[in-house]
């Protein structure tokens, strides 16, 4: 067994330093020297080591061949990876776990400061190789705990052993042989026995816990790093797991312990060898390398070929194309030619960009692993660099085919490439879509003019088109078809030959241009210029372009010398060429600036206000305008902008206004001078401002300009019957006519006013109802016929009592001494034959009975009416009454008639006075005047009495002012106390009466 | 045997006419009356069997006059209403009056009188 373990271990040693003596033949002089210097010292050490051993102790020599081995081989690869890959720290971990494996050795020694040393530091040997499995393959950390691992390590298996060797004098326990410790302080067994198991257990655990990082690593690994890592990998792992049960194994029996001592150094010794073995296999890619070319000619496609090489089936090629740069995505496509996203480094994929002469091919998108094979990667890459070229060519020229495919087929110009037979052999969308077809199978070999010539014109065409064999110069036409669905389409083309190498025309490309909208557009522009045109000559409006500046310009180029449209010449008289150059401001008459300003406005772009201005005609007279200017594009599609000014006369509308005015000045004269009062009110009864005459404002009070806003029935009507009026007027603006009402107002000061008044509406103006209140203030006259209805009341009542009186005197009076008389003449006649003395007694009585009944009768025929003033007139009568009068009286009075009525009037009045005075006057002469003066009769009766007579005592006055008022006649009186008694009377005459009765 | 008879009449001229006409045919003119007041007051005092009654007074009617003196205790005298106006002038009235009858002034006889009496 242990013969085999030597051989084993030879063997290993052997083949560790052919490789390295391979490979550093492999590299450079420089290095190759240091390597070897290396290599000589870590030899030269453990032979030194192994001296010092063997002087030491007694040992199995497997054991010490086997260790030694193990340790050569570790600083054999560190220095072998030092050398190839400066930058990786796997070499340095290498290394590092070599030589201190050989300070490990100083604990076989015999001398107690060696032991002592090896003792502590051998356990170190633990950190540069959890270090190395961790970071390999890349020699970088992926954690900040793998990277903490190595450094909790050597503490947790240095720390006890320094601790062991301070307490116990031979902290080797179960190795009997073995030296003291030089730097016990004590000498604890027990101690050292506790912490020995602390390591051994601590040991345990951190390799279960490193085991499980690295089954965890693999387990996330790409298929790449596996393939590259893996026997690294496992040579720890199994060496860690033989390190694990050594240490158990230790503790339970050292039988075990011895049997498995060498299973570890085998284990160990495996690492560097693996990697070794890692590295000479990149070394060998060379050989596949070449079988990638030979694949790449066996027409394998790169990509797959790529991907075996490189052992990365997920690897993946993209190309760079430069001249997509300019079309706005990245440059980079597939091999198809399809745009991808610009390749881009991750977690776990790396792009390697591979350039050919210096400028970029393609990018190959790899499992970041494989950058632990630099020299592989580069070979490969190198060796695929020129199918990439080629494949890079295809795909540009694929996208190159994909791109003018699309902008052909989505340009919206036609292309038809035509054989000079006259048959389609590739046609595009638009050109398809104008022929009116779906598929292109439909047109391809179709002869063009079937598609797009118009039959009538076909055999003309045809004709054409042979003519121009053989060369088929470039030309340009445009025609005008109906295609297969029926639409007519104008089409602009333009065409040219398509020549082979040897000059000869293999086909036409034609392209075209669908302009039939524009074709309907212009001919719609034409049409709506003829119609502007006409529209503008025609209309009764003056309309006249002007340049910005103002001067008048030709409306169309096209038809110069018009200026202005016909309403405008007409309106003004000029001619197309007088206007054509004139300043348009020159025909304003005495523009204040607002002209001016409106074609200012208009040549900046914006409309102008309505300008009202007078313009100058040809014949000198002038006309008013109300006119716009507002900014016009030229009716040829010339950008400069024109102004448009348009108008409509006014001169006679000025001269309607001026009328109106006038009316109104008239209208409101009249109503302010009217009598009647005025106002306009609107339906919920609000005076207008200033709608009310000056007649209303006097008759009720106000002040001009306090008339407006009221409610008419809220303020000047009399609150009682404000209902009436609202009800009343509300009647005429539901459509009642208008009738007159009678109701009372209320002046501003409170007095109530009697007012006549109607409501009558008014023609609406402005969607505004008004109503017209006409008023008048009959208060005065209402009082002047009520007074006149009590005089007549009163005439009536004194004429039934003269009535009455007249009765009772004929009764008391004549008819009873007529009655006496009857009795006595019956006496008479009875007692005639019988006693005539007695008969002529009663005769006697009888006779003077009949004298007193005959003057009782004339007295109160007198009393009725004087006859000597129906017979005689009024003088002779006045005279008499005066005689009658037991007072002395002077009568002055004319000798004329008049009318009857005005001399019993006055008669009456004077008899009543005179009366008056002979009653209660006191007085010692009276005075009766009478005179004719201005159509009336001036009645003046006076005394000298006491005075102080009271006139509305006594019905009398009243009565003989009823009698004068019914004459329209007034009567005065005056009475003051001591100052005698008047009375004035005027009784106006009319003239006929006068005429009538002043005849006979 | 003769009637005893009163004159009621505010008019002196035509009590006196009335006295001599009423006396000249057997009636006894006991007493004369200017107004109602007096007229009721000489019935009370004289009792005539008659009373030529006017049937316009000062101070009331003949017919008020008639009225009360029927209301009197003791036997009314005969009334008979005289008037200077016309018997269709009173329409009902004298007939609906207690008097025994009326005569127009201008006709008063002492026969015209007692054809009226009951």
């Amino acid at each position: 067994m242990n013969r085999i373990l030597v051989v084993l271990g030879v063997a290993l040693l052997t083949l560790e330093a052919a490789v390295a003596v391979a490979l550093i033949a492999t590299v450079d002089s420089t290095t190759g020297g240091a390597v070897g210097g290396a290599l000589g010292g870590a030899a030269g050490g453990a032979a030194g080591g192994t001296q010092l051993v063997g002087a030491a102790t007694e040992t199995d020599w497997t054991v010490i061949g086997l260790a030694i081995t193990a340790g050569v081989a570790f600083v054999v690869s560190g220095l072998v990876a030092l050398t190839l890959r400066p930058e990786n720290r796997t070499g340095i971990y290498l290394a590092a776990t070599g030589y201190v494996w050989f300070f490990a050795a100083l604990q076989e020694s015999s001398n107690d400061w060696l032991f002592t040393i090896g003792f502590i530091v051998g356990n170190l040997v633990w950190v540069p190789f959890t270090a190395l499995v961790l970071a390999y393959p890349t020699g970088q950390f992926e954690t900040r705990l793998q990277r903490a691992w190595p450094i909790v390590t050597g503490v947790v298996l240095v720390v006890p052993a320094v601790l062991a060797a301070l307490l116990d004098a031979r902290p080797a326990s179960d190795c009997p042989e073995c030296a003291d410790s030089a730097i016990a302080l004590t000498d604890d067994a027990d101690a050292g026995n506790v912490l020995e198991l602390f390591t051994s257990a601590a040991g345990l655990v951190l390799v279960a816990i490193v085991i499980t990082m690295l089954v965890r690593r693999w387990r996330r690994a790409s298929p790449a790093m596996r393939k590259l890592a893996w026997p690294v990998i496992a040579a720890g792992i199994a060496a860690l797991g033989a390190i694990g049960l050594l240490v158990v194994s230790n503790e339970l029996s050292a039988s075990a312990s011895d049997a498995l001592q060498p299973v570890f150094f085998v284990a160990f010794a495996a690492v560097p060898v693996s990697f070794l073995f890692g590295v000479l296999r990149t070394r060998l890619a060379r050989s596949t390398v070449s079988e990638l070319v030979v694949a790449l000619e066996a027409g394998e496609p790169l990509r797959d070929a790529l991907a075996g090489a490189l052992g990365d089936p997920e690897l993946d090629v993209v190309y760079w194309l430069d001249w997509r740069r300019g079309l706005g995505g990245a440059g980079w496509v597939d091999l198809q030619g399809r745009s991808v996203h610009e390749p881009t480094p991750d977690e776990h994929r790396a792009v390697k960009l591979v350039e050919r002469n210096g400028v970029r091919v393609a990018a190959i998108v790899y499992d970041r692993g494989l950058d632990a094979e630099p020299e592989h990667l580069e070979a490969v890459t190198a060796a695929a660099a020129l199918a990439l070229q080629n494949d890079r060519l295809q795909a540009e020229l694929r996208a190159e085919v994909g791109f003018i495919s699309t902008v052909t087929n989505t340009a919206p110009s036609l292309l038809v490439n035509i054989g000079t037979d006259g048959r389609v052999r590739t046609i595009n969308a638009a050109a398809l879509e104008a022929a009116g077809l779906e598929d292109e199978e439909l047109a391809r070999g179709q002869h063009f003019w079937n598609l797009f010539i118009e039959p009538s014109e076909r055999d003309g065409m045809i004709a054409r088109f042979h003519a121009l064999a053989p060369d088929y110069p470039a030309g340009e036409y445009e025609n005008t078809f109906t295609n297969a669905r029926g639409e007519v389409r104008t089409i602009y083309w333009r065409a040219a030959p398509v020549t082979d190498a040897a000059g000869r025309v293999v086909s036409i490309v034609s392209g075209g241009l669908d302009i039939t909208e524009r074709r309907k557009r212009e001919l719609e522009l034409e049409r709506e210029r003829d119609a502007t045109t006409t529209a503008l000559e025609s209309i009764p409006s003056i309309a006249v372009v002007l340049d910005r500046d103002g001067t008048i310009r030709d409306r169309d180029v096209d038809n110069p010398g018009v200026g202005a449209n016909r309403a405008f010449r007409q309106a003004l008289g000029w001619r197309d060429h007088e206007l054509v150059g004139t300043h348009f401001l020159d025909l304003v008459v005495d523009d204040d600036g607002t002209a001016a300003a409106a074609i200012a406005v208009a040549a900046t772009g914006g409309a102008s206000e309505e300008v009202e201005s007078e313009l100058r005609c040809a014949d000198g007279s002038v006309r008013a305008f109300l006119w716009t200017a507002v900014p016009v594009a030229d009716v040829t599609g010339r950008a400069e902008a024109l102004v448009l000014v348009s108008g409509i006369e006014v001169t006679e509308r000025r001269r309607l206004e001026v009328e109106k005015e006038r009316e109104r000045a008239f209208l409101n004269a009249i109503a302010n001078n009217a009598p009647s009062m005025l106002c306009l009110i609107d339906a919920q009864g609000r005076l207008t401002h200033g709608g009310a005459n000056i007649a209303f404002e006097h008759t009720l009070g106000y002040q001009p300009g306090e008339i407006g806003d009221q409610i008419l029935w809220e303020e000047f009507v009399d609150p009682g019957e404000a209902d009436e009026v609202r009800e009343l007027v509300s009647a005429v603006a539901t459509g009642e006519p208008p009738r007159e009402h009678d109701n009372t107002w209320v002046t501003r000061d409170g007095r109530r006013l009697s007012v006549a008044w109607t409501c009558t509406p008014l023609p609406e103006i402005d969607e505004r109802r008004l109503f017209l209140i006409t008023g008048v203030d009959i208060t005065e006259r209402k009082r002047i016929t009520e007074d006149l209805h009590a005089s007549r009341a009163r005439l009536v009542r004194a004429e039934d009592r003269a009535r009455r009186a007249l009765e009772r005197n004929l009764h008391d009076g004549a008819q009873q001494r007529l009655v006496a008389l009857s009795v006595a003449l019956r006496l008479v006649e009875s007692r005639l034959a019988s006693d005539p003395a007695a008969a002529t007694e009663l005769l006697t009585g009888a006779r003077e009975e009949l004298t007193q009944a005959l003057a009782e009768l004339r007295e109160l025929a007198r009393g009725i009416h004087p006859a000597v003033l129906t017979d005689r007139g009024l003088r002779p009568a006045l005279e008499m009454l005066a005689s009658r009068t037991p007072v002395p009286v002077e009568v002055v009075a004319p000798d004329e008639r008049f009318a009857p009525e005005a001399e019993a009037t006055a008669y009456y009045v004077i008899a009543e006075t005179l009366t008056n005075v002979a009653k209660y006057a006191q007085a010692t002469a009276a005075r009766v005047e009478v005179t004719q003066a201005n159509g009336s009769l001036r009645v003046f009766v006076s005394d000298n009495g006491i005075g102080g007579a009271d006139p509305t005592a006594g019905s009398g006055l009243r009565g003989l002012a009823d009698r004068v008022a019914v004459l329209d006649g007034t009567l005065e009186f005056a009475s003051p106390p001591g100052g005698g008694t008047s009375i004035r009377a005027e009784i106006p005459l009319s003239e006929e009466s006068v005429e009538i009765h002043s005849a006979p | 045997m003769s009637r005893t008879v009163l004159i009621v009449d505010d008019h002196p001229s035509f009590r006196a006419s009335a006295r001599a006409m009423l006396e000249s045919e057997g009636f006894v003119v006991v007493g004369e009356a200017q107004d109602g007041a007096t007229a009721l007051d000489a019935v009370d005092r004289l009792a005539p069997d008659v009373v030529v009654l006017d049937i316009q007074l000062p101070d009331m009617t003949g017919f008020d006059v008639c009225a009360e003196l029927e209301h009197r205790n003791g036997a009314p005298p005969d009334v008979i209403l005289v008037s200077s106006r016309d018997l269709s002038d009173y329409g009902d009235l004298v007939s609906a009056s207690c008097a025994c009858g009326f005569v127009p002034k201008g006709e008063l006889s002492g026969d015209l009188v007692s054809a009226l009496l009951p």
